[in-house]
């Protein structure tokens, strides 16, 4: 009931705050200077005007945007100015290559970030610790898009044009995301960074738990040390790793937009960079819209799974 | 009940424990020397920093080692080799023969497992019993230390149990595999006065109905007067007087012990009158001294007592104190023309 209660709060705000994100990036687009029909030729005065009238640009802002408002609440993005494809659809359709890329990355990232951070901490002022964090020094420093472009050359060219030299088969492709061997570089180059800084944040959250005096208690009971770790450090540990999955889940989306150029593939990122050169008012609403809902409903989840690892935290106050 | 005749469930003999840190090498525990009998209470009085939670963490190898180490001296468990255990035999012996309950039981009970369930993880461990039959094992103990509806209560999380429930939950842990020996390192200090004494009666209450010896360790003497059988009184990493509680409290032969019970508030002493203290601080575990660790605070201090270490002396039976003052040859206090050394 509480919890039922904290979700519905959660709700109302993020409908307020989406409705913020849609006026300011309504209205800051159409102070843009430029026109999305002009291209590279001129189009006689006619058919601009055809145009205006079809896509209702010829209305004043105001009753444009209210115009959108209502299409948005019964969700309906409208068309895209360049392609004349309903919003909705692209996004549809590129979200789920996105989203794949995505989730695979923070899966890659939560995973060996933890492991990675864990081990450190255990191996404490041990080369183990040195090295790994060492990695993670790396990986909080350099950008992703070097990330991905240094494993694209190397992984994906020159290795797998020396392993084909060989006569064995491919082993990373360099672009594209279709069959497995595609998907490892750009998971590994958009999740990097995030790893890294799990890994730094697991190792400080570790050491402390690793401190406390209910540890001493699991020994004291007899248990081994992976015993402990397992059972009783490990939930205690990744309680601050989990608040940071809100902010990471945005970085690994604002990432791709770099790491899908790269890597060509089909994601969201390409229309949301795209459409704002061209000027296309549907697609960029549409596309901010869309990556605002789900990095509230991201932040949501986290909390929501917060009190999940910890009984002790009553979902009450937002 | 003569102690005799008991069977010895925890000798310890001659330890010494030193931790190596960037300092140096601090010498927490100078040679300590003690036996515990089954159903026996022994209780390790001394202020802070003289070793006793040391002493008492190294029967089980709680200390991480390194930076601990045992240098010399000899620990045996019934018949198990502490000091040459691997840290494997340890974990068999750890909450199986030995258990411990610890200071602060807000901190000792993991925060995201349900009480029972810390609880059955311990039977588990230790004894060939379904989870089904562990959680009954469990309630059972809870319902032993006195915990109101044991069912319900085991499911909750440590933070829906008040100080002094989480100490009980601490100690049907404890208790849960039937240990030789429980070893209570400071178990009511981080409690109020009321539930210290009802956790004290408990632990009373365990020593009647079992027969686990405890290791009661405490800096408070009036917890050691209900129900100790016998008092360690240490010092500077060494046990400077052992006797029964009779003995310790009112024929009490080292100075330390004299010094220790005069700082003790008494009931009828006047409103107006200050505390008495031990002037000056323990000696420094780093460089420890040569003599009597207690010298350089004792009022009585000899030549001696700078530059040789006490032996143990007799004073009664079962009752042994390490001061010079209690050598034949030493001179009478008018010969050494001491004045009022209150």
């Amino acid at each position: 009931m509480q919890m039922l209660k904290y979700v519905l709060k959660r709700v109302g705000y993020s409908i307020v705050t989406l409705f913020v994100l849609v006026a300011l990036t309504f209205f800051l687009q159409r102070m843009l200077p430029g026109d999305p029909f002009i291209g590279d030729k001129a189009l006689p005065q006619a058919t601009m005007d055809a145009l205006n009238a079809k896509y209702g640009l010829d209305k004043s802002v105001g009753e444009q945007f209210l115009i959108y408002l209502g299409n948005c609440l019964h969700g309906d993005l409208g068309l895209s100015l360049q392609t004349n494809r309903p919003v909705a659809t692209i996004i549809a359709d590129s979200f789920v290559v996105s989203f794949d890329l995505g989730i695979r990355a923070i899966i890659f990232a939560f995973v060996l970030g933890v492991l990675l951070g864990t081990v450190a901490a255990i191996k404490r002022g041990k080369a183990t610790d040195t090295i790994c964090m060492f990695i993670a020094l790396v990986g909080v420093s350099v950008p992703s898009f070097i990330v991905a472009s240094i494993l694209q050359y190397f992984l994906g060219l020159q290795l797998t044009q020396t392993l084909k030299g060989a006569g064995m088969g491919a082993m990373f492709a360099a672009t594209g995301w279709d069959s497995w061997n595609s998907k490892i570089l750009p998971v590994l180059a958009l999740g990097f960074g995030s790893l890294a800084q799990i890994s730094r944040l697991t190792r400080t959250s570790m050491l402390d738990v690793l401190g406390q005096d209910y540890i001493k208690t699991a020994k004291a009971k007899g248990l081994s040390q992976p015993a402990i770790i397992w059972k009783h450090a490990l939930r205690n540990a990744i309680t601050p790793v989990v608040t940071v999955l809100g902010p990471i889940a945005a970085a690994v989306l604002t990432g791709a937009f770099v790491v899908e150029n790269i890597f060509s593939i089909p994601g969201l990122g390409r229309y949301f960079v795209q459409s704002i050169q061209t000027m296309d008012y549907t697609m960029i609403s549409g596309t901010t819209i869309f990556y605002g809902a789900f990095l509230i409903a991201a932040n949501l989840v986290v909390d929501l799974v917060y009190g999940v690892i910890d009984p002790r935290v009553k979902l009450e106050e937002g | 009940m003569a102690k005799d005749t008991k069977k010895v469930v925890l000798d310890v003999n001659d330890l010494h424990v030193s931790f190596d840190t960037y300092a140096g090498e601090v010498k927490a525990v100078r040679g300590v020397t003690f036996t515990l009998h089954e159903g026996e209470v022994l209780a390790i009085v001394g202020e802070s920093g003289c070793g006793k939670s040391v002493t008492a963490q190294t029967v089980m190898k709680l200390n991480p080692m390194p930076p601990a180490r045992i240098p010399q001296g000899e620990v045996h468990l019934g018949e198990h080799d502490i000091v040459k255990a691997s840290e494997k035999e340890m974990q068999t012996l750890r909450g199986k023969e030995v258990s411990m309950i610890f200071q602060d039981p807000m901190t000792c009970l993991n925060p995201t497992k349900p009480v029972g369930k810390q609880i059955v993880e311990a039977i588990r461990h230790h004894r060939k019993l379904s989870t089904a039959e562990a959680k009954a094992e469990a309630i059972k103990y809870l319902k032993m230390v006195n915990i109101p509806n044991a069912e319900e209560r085991a499911k909750q999380y440590p933070h829906e149990f008040s100080g002094g429930m989480r100490q009980r939950a601490m100690i049907a842990m404890a208790l849960s595999c039937n240990p030789k020996v429980l070893i209570a390192d400071e178990p009511t200090t981080a409690l109020d006065v009321t539930i210290q004494a009802q956790i004290m009666d408990l632990l009373a209450e365990i020593k009647e109905e079992t027969d686990t010896a405890i290791i009661l360790i405490t800096h408070d003497l009036g917890v050691v007067a209900g129900m100790a059988d016998r008092v360690a009184v240490m010092y500077a990493g060494k046990i400077v007087e052992t006797g029964s509680v009779e003995d310790i409290f009112y024929r009490n032969a080292h100075p330390y012990t004299q010094a220790l019970l005069k700082s003790l508030p008494s009931v009828d002493a006047d409103k107006t009158e200050r505390l008495v203290s031990i002037a000056g601080t323990p000696p420094d575990l780093l460089n420890p001294p040569h003599g009597c660790g207690f010298a350089a605070r004792c009022k009585r201090c000899m030549k001696i007592c700078q530059e040789e270490q006490p032996p143990e002396f007799t004073v009664g039976e079962g009752h042994v104190a390490s001061c010079w003052l209690l050598h034949p040859d030493c001179p009478s206090p008018e010969e050494r023309g001491e004045k009022d050394v209150d």
